[in-house]
């Protein structure tokens, strides 16, 4: 799968690195592609570009926060999870999203 | 500036002697203050326990991210401890918790942004559980410093 992702915690500080990193990490061990932007106190780095928003199967939104430009999502197909949950289970959280997308 | 600019062996300790949580940010936050990166423990905890009171900062695997912006943050920077013996903490696993990194933090926004960007990138590193099984057992604040800033990860 080609997937996009946004991390974006309430602090901005810490979480949204994490799982930033958890997620990218098992994506990658799941033979996926993946870029991951963050939306932190620093504000918007590793921002995705269009070309890989238009060919993403799927976006993941790691939030616990609503962010910013979310509209550039629209019609994607969107999994949602906070950041808490990415981070105790990261693999687990990419099974189950790729049995929804290939679903 | 690189990640070394952010570690600080001066606000590291290994084998923190603390019975619980709070006596574990305490002394955490006394070290800050030591060394000038706070201007008031007191007012700088109470910005650490809003935080806490808004969601779990034992990220699992006996690591636990305290961080609060606090306006009694001079300068960013990260207090790292690894505990005598672990200790009691809210976490994602239910595990206990025996190393600990205290982010101190501004409520600026504009806060010295370039501070700001690598200790992300520290939080980042605390993702690699391979690392995180090495930082446990360092003997000193110099390992410590090093294996965060291995540039191979």
């Amino acid at each position: 799968m080609k997937i996009v992702g946004v991390a974006a915690c309430m602090a901005g500080i810490a979480h949204t690195y994490i799982a930033k990193e958890k997620l990218i990490k098992s994506a990658r061990l799941r033979g996926h592609t993946i870029s991951c932007e963050t939306q932190g106190s620093i504000g918007i780095e590793d921002e995705l570009n269009a070309k890989e928003i238009e060919e993403a199967d799927v976006v993941i939104l790691a939030i616990d926060v609503a962010i910013d430009r979310a509209e550039r999502f629209e019609g994607k197909k969107i999994i949602k999870i906070d950041t808490s949950t990415l981070i105790k289970n990261p693999i687990g959280f990419i099974q189950k999203v790729e049995k929804v997308i290939q679903r | 500036m690189q990640l070394r600019d952010v570690l600080d062996e001066k606000i590291i300790r290994i084998g923190l002697k603390a019975e619980n949580k709070d006596e574990a940010i305490s002394r955490m936050a006394q070290l800050l203050y030591e060394n000038q990166y706070i201007d008031d423990i007191e007012s700088f905890v109470r910005d650490i326990y809003l935080r806490e009171s808004e969601g779990i900062t034992g990220i699992g695997n006996g690591i636990a991210i305290p961080h609060g912006k606090s306006p009694s943050a001079r300068q960013p920077g990260i207090a790292i401890a690894t505990l005598e013996k672990p200790i009691l903490w809210e976490t994602l696993d239910g595990g206990t918790v025996d190393t600990i990194f205290l982010f101190c933090v501004n409520a600026n926004r504009d806060f010295a942004r370039n501070h700001m960007l690598l200790l992300s990138k520290v939080a980042a590193k605390l993702a690699d559980d391979d690392l995180i099984d090495k930082i446990r057992k360092v003997s000193s604040g110099r390992d410590m410093i090093s294996y965060l800033t291995d540039e191979k990860l």
